[in-house]
């Protein structure tokens, strides 16, 4: 079993806003007077992760996802609690510490607008003291396998969004970090790009073992990537564990899909769960069914005698289904 | 002491690339970069005006005649030169932008010195023109005044205002701290940048309070007053004085300022 590599603990992180009065009135008052509250963006959370492993943060806008990992990155200081990322206090921002981790902001780009990319590439190079060996090979690596050759040339802001992203990540990653905090990397961009830099994310895990922790709000990477999840809610974790255990702990129904053989009436299937599809043309009868995970096999048996179903199949409802689920009904 | 250069020489590495790429940015953008250089050299010419025309009144200003008080005017905007090309720019932005913003998070992030990283990240290169006409313009003056200028004096002055300049900076950089506490500070900047153009003038000619404070909490004096005593042999027992006592003081209000500032950094919001 490997060490973990990032431990938290009892991590708390509040912040202090002003709470504006509506009106030009309260915008008066509050030239003399103001009102604070305390906002936990983070409360009371723990988790510990292995080396090489990929986990994905999964949650609602304000959850506290970004925050965590600004804490765990050493750009703000906890209220309370410990931290440890490779054995150091990220906030003492040990250059040591710094040289070995990277963060990837999907909204904010480290790259110089007005030059090409590989102008940032070699800031990095002098600010990580990458020797000019390493720098070269590990270039060439990033470049090759984001296929970016032809554009690391051009200014920046001539480039694409998806290009622009993959710069982002070769300007992040010259100096082989060994933890990998990636905060909402596919944001913005198009299906394609989104699969290319999921595929890169993976090849880079693999070949150089990292530790990711990514946050997005695409199911799609949280699914293809990670294998372990963490949903966090209003500062807090409700879940922590293997992807698929999401299913099991939330999904309350599960997902009948049938084909009949001949005509039937929406009356006779209401009584074997709730119709999410109903669908009757001249040839084909479909409909699909929402039923309790306790009594699928029992109505899919049912089903079968009462009704001329020619096919019948049972899934589980998609994660991000169950996630939104979870979020709206306040289960949380 | 062997840290401390290697640190330095590190800094130097880090730095250079920086100043590379900003020339190569703001030369591709020329009528820009002329017309800033233009606007720099118009600005400081209104300035040395009346200066002129003060001395066209009185033959004494404080104890300053007239070619102490232009060596006096040179060397405070070759100091505004240099503050502009390492450090002004990326305090204003720091101010500005990157707090509110929170793009500082990407200076936090790099294995460099974090203040190095936000404050000089945006050399003003076109300040380099007038820089190198007011140098020509003070050693001039020096050389008109060549006979009260010792070597010694020369020697001491050379120490004096690298020490000066360190604490100008280290002041600077303290208040712009208040960014941690205050999103919208940049006032703070701009009051600062204009009480500095006090500087200009001998500090001894203002009252005696507000002569304590451009020693102490707006050390304005040390930008060309101090510097220039010192190199015309006036009070220099006194002006080092202040020197050895301001600059740990400044040091040290600096490196807490900051420390304290980063804890209370909230970053911005995805």
């Amino acid at each position: 079993m490997s060490q973990a590599i990032i431990q938290v603990k009892n991590l708390k992180r509040y912040f202090k806003v002003y709470k504006k009065q509506p009106g030009l009135w309260g915008s008066v008052k509050s030239l003399f007077r103001r009102k604070y509250e305390t906002v936990k963006a983070v409360d009371n959370i723990s988790f510990e992760i292995k080396q090489g492993e990929v986990v994905g943060f999964i949650g609602q806008n304000g959850a506290g996802k970004t925050t965590t990992l600004k804490v765990l990155s050493g750009l703000l200081y906890p209220t309370e609690g410990e931290v440890g990322v490779l054995d150091f206090d990220p906030w003492d921002r040990k250059p040591e510490f710094q040289k070995q981790f990277a963060l990837v902001m999907g909204q904010k780009n480290q790259l110089w607008w007005d030059l090409p990319a590989m102008e940032t590439f070699l800031l990095n190079k002098a600010i990580y003291e990458i020797p000019d060996e390493q720098f070269r090979k590990t270039l060439d690596k990033l470049v090759d396998l984001l296929k970016v050759k032809d554009i690391i040339n051009i200014q920046v802001r001539k480039l694409s969004l998806g290009q622009r992203m993959k710069c982002e990540l070769i300007a992040a990653l010259l100096h082989n970090p060994k933890v990998l905090f990636l905060d909402e990397p596919t944001i913005g961009l198009d299906v394609v790009m989104q699969k290319n830099l999921r595929d890169f994310i993976k090849s880079y895990n693999r070949e150089f073992k990292a530790t990711i922790i990514l946050t997005s709000h695409y199911m799609d990477d949280v699914k293809e990537l990670c294998e372990r999840a963490i949903i966090i809610d209003k500062g807090k974790i409700i879940f922590d564990g293997k992807l698929k255990k999401i299913i099991d702990k939330y999904a309350r129904n599960k997902i009948l899909s049938l084909v009949f053989s001949e005509e039937v009436s929406e009356k006779e299937l209401k009584k074997f769960g709730q119709i999410k599809d109903f669908n009757q043309s001249e040839s084909r009868y479909t409909a699909t069914l929402l039923v309790s995970r306790k009594k699928a096999a029992q109505m899919a048996s049912e089903l079968l005698k009462q009704l001329p179903v020619e096919d019948l199949n049972i899934e589980e409802p998609p994660i991000e289904a169950i996630i939104r689920e979870v979020f709206q009904s306040g289960n949380a | 002491m062997k840290r401390l250069a290697s640190n330095f020489l590190r800094h130097l590495r880090v730095y250079k690339p920086i100043l590379s790429f900003t020339a190569k940015y703001m030369m591709a953008y020329r009528v820009n970069f002329f017309v800033r250089s233009l606007h720099n050299i118009f600005y400081i010419a209104t300035f040395f005006i009346v200066t002129l025309v003060i001395y066209q009144h009185t033959s004494v200003l404080g104890g300053w005649v007239k070619n102490e008080a232009i060596l006096l005017f040179s060397l405070v905007h070759i100091t505004y030169g240099i503050q502009l090309f390492l450090f002004m720019r990326g305090i204003e932005e720091f101010m500005r932008l990157r707090i509110k913003n929170g793009d500082f998070d990407l200076d936090l992030l790099k294995p460099v010195n974090s203040q190095f990283m936000a404050f000089f990240r945006t050399p003003w290169i076109d300040s380099v023109l007038f820089t190198l006409i007011l140098l020509v313009l003070f050693t001039r003056q020096v050389i008109i005044l060549s006979s009260q200028i010792s070597l010694i004096n020369f020697v001491s002055f050379m120490i004096a205002y690298s020490f000066c300049l360190t604490i100008w900076y280290l002041i600077l950089a303290s208040y712009a701290t208040i960014s941690f506490y205050v999103t919208q500070s940049q006032q703070v900047f701009y009051f600062i940048e204009k009480a500095s153009d006090f500087a200009q003038y001998p500090t001894n000619i203002f009252p005696k309070i507000i002569q304590k404070s451009f020693f102490t909490v707006l050390p304005i004096a040390f930008i060309s007053y101090v510097p220039s005593s010192i190199l015309l042999g006036k009070d220099v027992q006194k002006m080092w004085t202040m020197i050895l006592i301001i600059l740990p003081i400044s040091f040290i209000i600096n490196k807490i300022a900051w420390k304290e500032g980063l804890k209370r950094y909230s970053s911005a919001s995805s």
